[in-house]
């Protein structure tokens, strides 16, 4: 009587640990959802897209909590924030041809610097190398007078793309060439 | 002299009248100057207002809102430490909010699998995607839903809204996966990568999966 509990209880565990097994597990929604800035924001002639995912303040500080001062940020959360150019663009003076690469940014609270990298696919910001920079520009910090809760990029008609996260906001010129 | 008297209070009766009219008459023409005066202050305010509404909407940069139904990706590996991809999927993410599949993605209409745009699917080398090869490259993918089994649609088209631009000259492969239903409903539309690089689309109850080597 004993043994036939435990073979029940055996068979019992085994057709759990089945199901689970055939059962293939589906993500829940991220927390710092992706999103999509694109330029023009209209038709299907892009000439940039930036995928990157969106964290938002939830009481916290942009230079300290949040994108710290100084240091290399992801341009958002998780992977690396993706720019794709359709043709060949200038970032400030620099020529970058089309194709994928990472954006990365350092933060300051006077100015930032924007990083484009060759690397792709890579987490947060672990990807970096020095010798895959394509291009580097520094731009100056404006403060808006909203608060914006979730990090966004936005272009606007002339190809400058905004980042706004809180009170910070920065402009970042890109010309096609 | 009675008459004189009767003339004179007529003359003045008369006088006054005439005077009673000229002021009235004063007095709406003041009343009608104020008028115009507080209308022309009222206009000049509101086109002034108007005028630094426009002028601070022009500084300021408007930036979007969280999405509805918000962009995600699926990649394989599924692994974040792992940036040598063989495929990732970016896709939007609609939810059921209390709607049946029938009307979100109703069977034998093509669908852009997610909202707002189409998916797009990146293979980093030549594969073999549901038994049909693909060499590396973007495509968007849609699919048309059925009640046994979905088509995917693998297509050139690149940067499209939904499936309304479809073109099928650009067709790169149509897929045909079997539906198998789960128990357990999903909320959001799903899509992942299993370690054997399977693709595994859920939403609701339904499931569709198809092989890639």
């Amino acid at each position: 009587m004993k043994k036939s509990i435990l073979s029940v209880f055996v068979m019992a565990i085994m057709m759990l640990a089945s199901t689970t097994m055939s059962a293939q597990k589906f993500p829940g929604l991220d927390k710092s959802p992706l999103d999509l800035a694109s330029y023009p924001s209209r038709g299907a002639d892009k000439l940039i897209k930036v995928f990157y995912s969106r964290p938002q303040l939830k009481g916290r500080t942009i230079g300290t909590d949040l994108a710290p001062f100084g240091k290399m940020w992801r341009t958002g959360a998780n992977d690396a924030t993706e720019i794709r150019l359709f043709s060949d663009m200038k970032l400030g003076n620099k020529v970058v041809k089309a194709g994928t690469y990472s954006l990365f940014t350092i933060p300051n609270e006077k100015e930032w610097t924007i990083i484009i990298s060759s690397d792709v696919n890579n987490w947060s910001t672990s990807g970096y190398k020095e010798s895959n920079e394509v291009a580097r520009t520094t731009v100056p910090v404006t403060k808006g007078e909203e608060s914006i809760e979730a990090f966004s990029i936005v272009f606007d008609k002339e190809g400058t793309m905004h980042l706004g996260w809180g009170t910070i906001r920065v402009a970042v010129p890109f010309t096609k060439m | 002299m009675l008459s004189l008297l009767l003339k004179c209070s007529i003359q003045i009766k008369v006088h006054q009248i005439s005077v009673i009219v000229k002021f009235s008459k004063k007095i709406r023409l003041l009343k009608k100057l104020k008028h115009i005066m507080k209308k022309s202050t009222f206009i000049t305010t509101i086109v002034l207002a108007f005028a630094m509404l426009l002028s601070t909407n022009v500084n300021a940069q408007k930036f979007p809102g969280l999405d509805k139904s918000p962009m995600d990706i699926a990649s394989h590996p599924n692994d974040y430490k792992v940036s040598n991809k063989v495929a990732k999927i970016v896709y939007s993410r609609p939810q059921l909010n209390g709607r049946s599949l029938d009307k979100l993605a109703p069977n034998g209409k093509q669908w852009r699998l997610g909202a707002n745009e189409a998916a797009e699917i990146s293979f980093y080398k030549d594969v073999t995607f549901g038994g049909k090869p693909i060499k590396a490259g973007t495509y968007t993918m849609s699919a048309i839903p059925g009640e046994m089994e979905w088509t995917l649609i693998i297509s050139k088209d690149l940067n499209v809204w939904g499936s309304y631009f479809y073109n099928e000259a650009n067709d790169v492969a149509r897929i045909t996966a079997r539906v198998t239903m789960s128990d357990e409903s999903l909320e959001a539309f799903s899509i992942v990568f299993d370690d054997k690089g399977t693709m595994h689309m859920g939403w609701d109850k339904v499931r569709v999966s198809v092989p890639m080597m």
